[in-house]
């Protein structure tokens, strides 16, 4: 009863799948932008927060261990999605709040934002969950679309 | 179903660090904005008050009422964002989640899982996490939570951190407030685990706790809250903190001789000066010094005290720091100012409900002496690794 009223998939082997690509971009990037950040690596502009590639990590570490009870069926396992999404939101948005409002500082020429660069605030947490936002809503327009060619297919054969 | 994961064995704890970092990051970052367009607004009246002719009024305003009650004013957005921060997180539920999470950890550490909620209650304040205590079962318990409750960061330290966090560590500033909470949080657990195992024994008992439901924040409820409390914030300023402008103002103008030339002949440089062979091992100036001293009537007169001093000595605090301070030495003062006696409203809520001058007089001692040793270790330490 509970997965028709959230209407969830029946089958969780797709969402698992999916939850698994998000959880490894996010480790990678995570792992990436630690390693960045202490210089282990070459530096890359956004990638400087030490702290920020570490939550990364944790958002990663949420979707992956949803990975196991989605592949089994077990609808325990859209918590973990649901979570990682929360957690990846607010990342995004608070990083959404420091462009603006950095953003204020620079348009009103105050003296610490007169360098300020918008490149240096693109950081992994906010184009990660636009990317994430951008797979999710495609994949809901690919599962309805593929639900209505079905569901004809369905009517037309028992027709 | 969500509590599977925010209340998880291995994620809860992680999700938890997600969500504070989150918190502070969000207050550091998104007020500093906000902040510089007080301080221009105090430095545009600042313009004007500095051209009274009397040189004497000119001062009190500009350097003292401006420089003090004014510079605490710009640090009302950081206030006003962390209570709408810790408000969210109290109308979604989450925040008696975090104390679910935690009590695991507690538990194992002989401690009760109910003392966290007081814990958590002193990022906003630590007379209400002193009082907060009463629903902590168990005597012992009870008197460890409101012994290490001041340990946390109360809304006014956080004022010291983002100065120091801004000047000192700008690129890193938000992470530097997020992980000065964190160690007050671990330092609460260390020295609440000392207690239960030296002066306050007693079995630990489990915690039953009833978990609210989770629900979305209203725009109205969570802005009411952050209101509600903020304004007690500006209350303080516009009362204590302007009183103690005007006393900072008169010990860092006058000294001995009268009104003395310069503030290194003032009353406050005596002061500063008469504790300064203690602190001279943490590389805190006299300037310093007294700053942490008034500091005692509240923390936020901390800086306020610095601003003031350094405003008659005709520098900015800023350069006055950086010119004064090490960088070992600043984060020595901000883990001091963490740890050090609490305030004033504090210890009067200590007194009320230990009901006890005895155990009053050692959560004042037993502070000063952490704040001490934890700081001189991080400048012992910290000198072997970064200035060899």
């Amino acid at each position: 009863m509970y997965r028709e009223d959230l209407h969830l998939p029946k089958n969780g082997r797709w969402p698992s799948f999916f939850t698994m690509v998000i959880g490894i971009t996010y480790l990678i990037v995570g792992i990436v932008q630690v390693l960045s950040s202490l210089q282990l690596i070459v530096p890359i502009t956004g990638f400087s927060d030490f702290i920020g590639g570490f939550l990364l990590i944790i958002v990663a570490s949420v979707f992956l261990t949803g990975v196991k009870p989605l592949s089994e069926n077990n609808q325990e396992g859209y918590a973990f999605i649901a979570v990682g999404y929360i957690l990846a939101a607010l990342l995004f948005g608070l990083q959404i709040l420091v462009i603006l409002t950095n953003g204020l500082g620079w348009f009103l020429h105050f003296e610490d934002w007169l360098s300020w660069s918008i490149l240096n605030d693109i950081t992994p947490s906010l184009w990660l969950f636009i990317i994430l936002m951008t797979g999710t809503g495609s994949l809901w327009v690919i599962g309805n679309m593929g639900e209505k060619i079905m569901g004809r297919k369905m009517e037309v054969s028992q027709s | 179903m969500l509590d599977r994961v925010l209340l998880h064995r291995y994620l809860g704890l992680p999700i938890f660090l997600v969500t504070m970092w989150a918190m502070f990051h969000f207050t550091f970052e998104i007020s500093r904005v906000f902040m510089e367009m007080i301080t221009q607004l105090f430095g545009w009246i600042g313009t004007y008050t500095s051209q009274i002719p009397n040189a004497l009024v000119a001062s009190l305003l500009t350097d003292g009422i401006l420089g003090g009650v004014g510079f605490i004013l710009t640090f009302v957005p950081p206030i006003f964002f962390l209570y709408l921060a810790i408000s969210v997180l109290e109308d979604t539920g989450y925040l008696s989640r975090a104390a679910f999470v935690m009590d695991r950890f507690m538990m194992k550490m002989g401690l009760h899982g109910r003392s966290f909620i007081p814990l958590l209650l002193g990022f906003g304040c630590s007379v209400a996490a002193v009082m907060a205590a009463r629903t902590v079962d168990g005597e012992s318990n009870r008197l460890t939570t409101i012994l290490v409750s001041p340990l946390m960061s109360c809304a006014g330290r956080l004022p010291i951190y983002i100065l120091i966090g801004g000047v000192f560590f700008p690129a890193i500033a938000g992470t530097v407030v997020f992980l000065m909470y964190m160690l007050g949080i671990v330092m609460a657990i260390i020295v609440a685990i000392i207690f239960k195992k030296t002066i306050l024994r007693e079995e630990s008992s489990s915690m039953l706790m009833e978990l609210s439901q989770y629900q979305i924040p209203t725009l109205h409820g969570s802005f009411r809250h952050m209101w509600d409390r903020g304004l007690l914030f500006v209350k303080t300023a516009g009362t204590y903190l302007l009183v103690g402008s005007i006393i900072m103002w008169f010990l860092s103008s006058f000294g001995p001789t009268g009104l003395s030339a310069s503030v290194d002949d003032s009353f406050a440089a005596l002061l500063g000066r008469f504790f300064e062979p203690i602190f001279s091992p943490l590389g805190f100036s006299w300037q310093v010094i007294t700053g942490l001293i008034f500091g005692f009537i509240a923390k936020e007169a901390v800086i306020q005290t610095l601003s003031i001093v350094y405003a008659i000595g005709g520098v900015s605090l800023e350069t006055a720091l950086i010119t004064s301070l090490t960088p070992l030495s600043a984060v020595a003062l901000m883990v001091f100012v963490l740890l050090y006696i609490p305030c004033l409203a504090t210890v009067g809520a200590i007194r009320k409900e230990t009901g006890s001058w005895k155990w009053t007089g050692f959560a004042v001692m037993y502070q000063l002496v952490l704040a001490y040793i934890i700081a001189f270790l991080i400048v012992l330490i910290g000198g072997v690794f970064f200035v060899s």
